[in-house]
């Protein structure tokens, strides 16, 4: 009998063919989804997708420049600046520049003696180690006064090393009265009137070492004052008097650090009665926690909170980790707070915010004190674009000089552009490139950048 | 010839089955190509490496062409993931993280790892979402329920920390497969500390003390513990208890976390000193030496002329009074030369305790200070080092320089009083003791050595006066007892010479020193009997005591 004639074997064949070029495809696909856990769709879509091109344009740059130059005294050896204040002492009109040397371990006063003309003189008698400084009118007088967070002691101590000094200004001249000696090391100090009786108190953070605290000094009248400690957990860099609540008092805000890492508010009953309320707490108890500044960073009317982590001055080496960086917390307006990681940044210190790019929003400026600095890519200060919608764009603004760890934003050469000054803590290497204290004047785009040693 | 037909349509077939099979097979393994290249090009190319040191690029090079060619295979994709977990470059390992569990979603440590990562940046909602879904799955994991507990304490969800704390108490194990070493701490001890923390917030201190009082004894060495008693002990009123706790919180060190495995495990995978330095900081702090041993031995080996590992390793070894082996490591780390003041330093501050190595001290001290010399701490270090090897005339002008730097350093102080007695310019010295205690007014021993600055000045009176006002602040201070004994029996007050010297024994009842003092005081009391039997007291407690033997053959029988 004979076989199927060609003409039916063909379409046979030919339906073989097609099921084996659908089927064995088809078969591994399923196979392969099965074992990657995906979806046959899934794996189909991810074949064929073709990526999209995007399309970009160079823009303009319609960004700032901030030009760079050293003021105060000449950088010799290898400074150690804790923290700078913009601050216009002698009310002159000029702003000027408060430096804690814990090198010379004295306050620095870098006057501007005319407009763009700098020169500094150290206020304060020794000091073991200032941190913060204030400029304000404690004794309600008409000048400003400076308050002086000391530590003591750069490096951690469990010793009680700790002072709060206030330099009276007097006619010219400043008188140091030291106000609390032998607390846990202090890292801040700020005044504001808490108990609501018309005078100025003062809030202090105690960082210490194992040990520390939180207390507020009750102002009872000719420069002497009465303690009253709120909480004693180690690792507290800074303390905000603030109406957090708007309820018409001040009320406290710090960060902690050590292994707490934790950012608190102590509400105020109007009286310098405070209860204690933890806003947000990391579970990293290796964060790092550098610091905190308040600002209406989505301009809803509440006060929120900005946030670095970038700490690394008990390391060996004091290298930066992979966590370091800025964020901030939302303020919904009750006193709840929303964590949003804005950028990471090695080593980052000292946020601020301000309107850097004159756009009508607040803008955010940071320094790094630990990064890898070996690497030319390494920044020490940068800024974050507002583009509004809590999103943020991160912009460089310099490599050189290294290990910054202060930022004070102010409009030195009063042009309504708000202006930076950093200051370096040069204690690990290298050594190429140091700081001490560094003016970034604020400059339109599209004007030359300007620099200067 | 006709050709038979089926012969043809045999040939025929068996051609079109071949080609069908070759199809087939050619297909599958261009489908399976294709596949896989998609998927690989899931996996998110490596970063610039061009800075990364050698070890840590050439691991990460060949975890990504294994997960390439294995791209869904969750255990290659897992160990990229740890692979750039361990090396710090924690966004790249994120996204892998998470290929990983997509196709082994039965491994536990793909979501383990994601979640350490979002903690790591401080996103604590988003690492407590991530545990809530974690712990339904692994109820048993004893550590992630902490984990839940301290997110969720953070985020002030108070009820959903007790209840989670309370879990990871309770829980009888780790509930995890054990890991390359034991849990320091248990883990109860950590779910304690954070229920103790619940109820101190609100105001409960009496719950705190009694929820966390069972660990201070259990676990001695857990310092958290300590503390926060003593804190609740102190809002109780009770504040010698309180006092007491922060001493032991002091001793105990700084705080440790609790040990992960799976943080173990990306120890011994990381090629990076950062890490692993970091790492084996960690464990020496909590007491685990090996294990901070074996971390530095391994970046050692993969970085063997790096500062910080050499110093680290060699800062591990001093301190444990292993000076041999630190030896060699030692000199290698000072001949790179060091870059840094701090590890030096720390080594001579170990190596100085030990007089066989105080040289070695010096030399490392002396490091120190040509790295930093506006640290007044280093000149003040050295200049100790120095005193102590009897090198007076180079350690003065360190300990000048230290107080130049700091005034109010007190140590400094003390140091250069404490150089210019053992110079015996006891004038220079008493003047100094006297500047210090305006300082330090409640430091018993520099009251002390005031007193026999005076002394040897032949300054009864003012003596006197200062040893008394030593045992006013001290009053079991040996050796202000012993003195004060010895010069008021020379100034005939023998009653009140026995007064002291009998204190003395009275409190140092095993110290030959102080039987013997007593046995001088009883010869001049002429007590024979009693300064006989006190020289034996001495020579039975130190048989080589030989004042004490010198003094028993000039007693008549």
């Amino acid at each position: 009998m004979p076989g199927p004639t060609p003409s039916r074997r063909f379409p046979v064949g030919a339906i073989v063919i097609v099921l084996i070029i659908i089927g064995v495809p088809a078969a591994a696909i399923v196979l392969h989804a099965s074992r990657s856990g995906r979806s046959v769709g899934e794996t189909i879509r991810e074949v064929v997708a073709v990526p999209d091109d995007e399309w970009t344009m160079e823009r303009p740059s319609l960004h700032p420049r901030f030009a760079r130059r050293r003021i105060g005294l000449p950088t010799t050896g290898k400074p150690t600046i804790t923290h700078v204040t913009a601050a216009d002492l002698d009310d002159d009109g000029l702003l000027d520049v408060l430096v804690s040397d814990a090198g010379a371990n004295r306050i620095g006063w870098i006057r501007q003696t005319a407009p763009g003309q700098f020169s500094e003189q150290f206020i304060s008698p020794a000091i073991i180690a200032p941190a913060r400084t204030q400029a304000i009118d404690i004794d309600l007088d008409g000048d400003l006064d400076v308050l002086i967070a000391g530590l003591g002691s750069l490096f951690p101590t469990i010793d009680k090393l700790g002072t709060v000094i206030i330099l009276e200004q007097a006619g010219g001249e400043f008188i140091a009265h030291t106000i609390a000696i032998r607390r846990p090391r202090i890292a801040d100090v700020r005044a504001g009137d808490l108990d609501g009786d018309g005078d100025l108190d003062l809030a202090v953070a105690a960082f210490g070492a194992d040990e520390g605290e939180l207390f507020w000094m009750e102002n009872t009248g000719g420069w002497t004052f009465v303690n009253h400690v709120l909480h004693r957990l180690s690792g507290t860099i800074d303390v905000i008097p603030h109406d957090l609540d708007r309820d018409g008092d001040l009320d406290l805000v710090c960060v902690v650090s050590q292994e707490w890492e934790e950012i608190y508010a102590f509400l105020n009953d109007g009286a310098g009665r405070f209860e204690q309320r933890l806003l947000y707490g990391a579970s990293n108890d290796d964060y790092g926690s550098s610091g905190i500044s308040l600002a209406d960073l989505d301009a809803d009317g509440d006060d929120d909170i900005l946030y670095t982590n970038g700490d690394a001055f008990d390391y060996t080496p004091p290298r930066p980790r992979p966590w370091h960086g800025i964020q901030w917390l939302e303020n919904d307006g009750a006193l709840n707070f929303t964590f949003h990681r804005l950028v990471d940044y090695p080593g980052a210190y000292g946020s601020s915010a301000a309107d850097f790019d004159g756009d009508g929003d607040l803008d955010i400026v940071a320094v790094s004190a630990f990064n890898e600095w070996e690497s030319p890519a390494a920044q020490s200060v940068i800024w974050l674009e507002n583009l509004g919608g809590a999103a943020f764009a991160r912009h460089d603004i310099a490599n050189d000089p290294t290990h910054q760890i202060t930022v004070a934003v102010g409009d030195y050469n009063g042009d309504g552009r708000p202006d930076l000054v950093t200051g370096g803590i040069h204690f690990y290497p290298p050594y190429d490139r140091i700081g001490r204290v560094t003016l970034w004047t604020n400059t339109p785009p599209g004007t030359s950048r300007g620099t200067s040693p | 010839m006709i050709e038979h037909p089926h012969g043809s349509s045999r040939r025929a077939r068996t051609l079109f089955i071949a080609i069908a099979l070759l199809l087939s097979l050619g297909l599958w393994f261009a489908t399976n190509e294709v596949l896989r290249r998609t998927a690989a090009a899931r996996v998110p190319p490596l970063p610039d490496l061009a800075s990364a040191p050698g070890p840590v690029a050439d691991q990460l090079r060949a975890a990504d062409a294994d997960a390439r060619a294995h791209p869904t295979v969750g255990a290659y994709l897992g160990r990229l993931a740890m692979a750039y977990h361990a090396n710090t470059y924690s966004q790249e390992a994120r996204p892998i993280y998470g290929q990983a569990r997509d196709h082994d979603p039965g491994d536990w440590r793909w979501k383990w790892g994601m979640i350490l990562l979002d903690e790591e940046v401080g996103d604590t909602e988003g690492a407590l979402a991530s545990l809530r879904e974690y712990t339904s799955a692994h109820e048993g994991d004893a550590l992630a329920w902490l984990h839940r507990g301290m997110a969720a304490f953070n985020l002030g969800h108070d009820d959903e920390a007790a209840e989670a704390f309370a879990r990871a108490r309770d829980a009888p194990d780790a509930g995890r497969a054990p890991g390359p070493r034991p849990a320091f701490f248990p883990l109860s001890a950590y779910a304690r500390l954070g229920l103790a923390r619940l109820a101190f917030r609100r105001g409960d201190y009496q719950a705190a003390a009694s929820i966390i009082e069972p660990v201070t004894a259990g676990a001695p060495r857990f310092g958290p513990a300590h503390r926060l008693l003593g804190e609740a002990l102190r809002q109780l009123g009770r504040d010698d208890e309180a006092a007491a706790q922060f001493g032991r919180a002091l001793r105990c060190g700084p705080y440790t976390p609790p040990v992960d495995s799976f943080i173990d495990d990306l120890a011994l995978v990381s090629a990076s000193s950062t890490f692993l330095l970091k790492e084996a900081g960690v464990a020496f702090n909590k007491g685990d030496v090996a294990w901070s041993e074996r971390l530095l031995r391994r970046a050692l080996e993969l970085y063997p002329r790096d500062e910080d590992v050499l110093g680290e390793l060699a800062l591990l070894l001093v301190r444990q009074r292993r000076f041999d082996d630190a030896a060699p490591l030692l000199d290698r780390f000072l001949s790179l030369p060091p870059t840094h003041y701090a590890t030096p330093s720390k080594i001579g501050a170990e190596l100085a305790t030990q007089r066989a190595h105080i040289d070695r001290a010096i030399e490392c001290y002396r490091t120190a200070l040509d790295l930093l010399p506006d640290h007044a701490a280093n000149h003040l270090n050295l200049g100790m080092a120095l005193a102590v090897a009897g090198r007076y005339d180079e350690a003065e002008p360190l300990f000048r320089q230290a107080l130049e730097m700091e005034p109010h350093n007190d140590l400094a102080r003390r140091n250069l009083a404490r150089l210019m007695f053992d110079t015996k310019r006891y004038a220079e010295a008493a003047v100094a003791f006297e500047a210090l205690l305006d300082a330090r007014p409640d430091d018993a021993e520099a009251r002390f050595l005031l007193g026999r600055a005076r002394e040897l000045l032949n300054e009864t009176a003012a003596a006197l006066e200062a040893y008394n006002a030593a045992l006013e602040v001290d009053p079991d201070h040996e050796a202000t007892l012993e003195a004060l004994a010895m010069l008021l029996a020379q100034e005939d007050r023998i009653d009140d010479a026995l007064v002291r010297a009998n204190h003395l024994v009275a409190i140092a009842p095993n110290s030959a020193r102080a039987h013997y003092a007593l046995a001088r005081i009883a010869v001049l009391a002429g007590n024979a009997g009693a300064a006989r039997a006190a020289c034996q007291r001495a020579l039975e407690l130190d048989a080589g005591f030989q004042p004490a033997r010198e003094l028993l053959d000039r007693i008549p029988d």
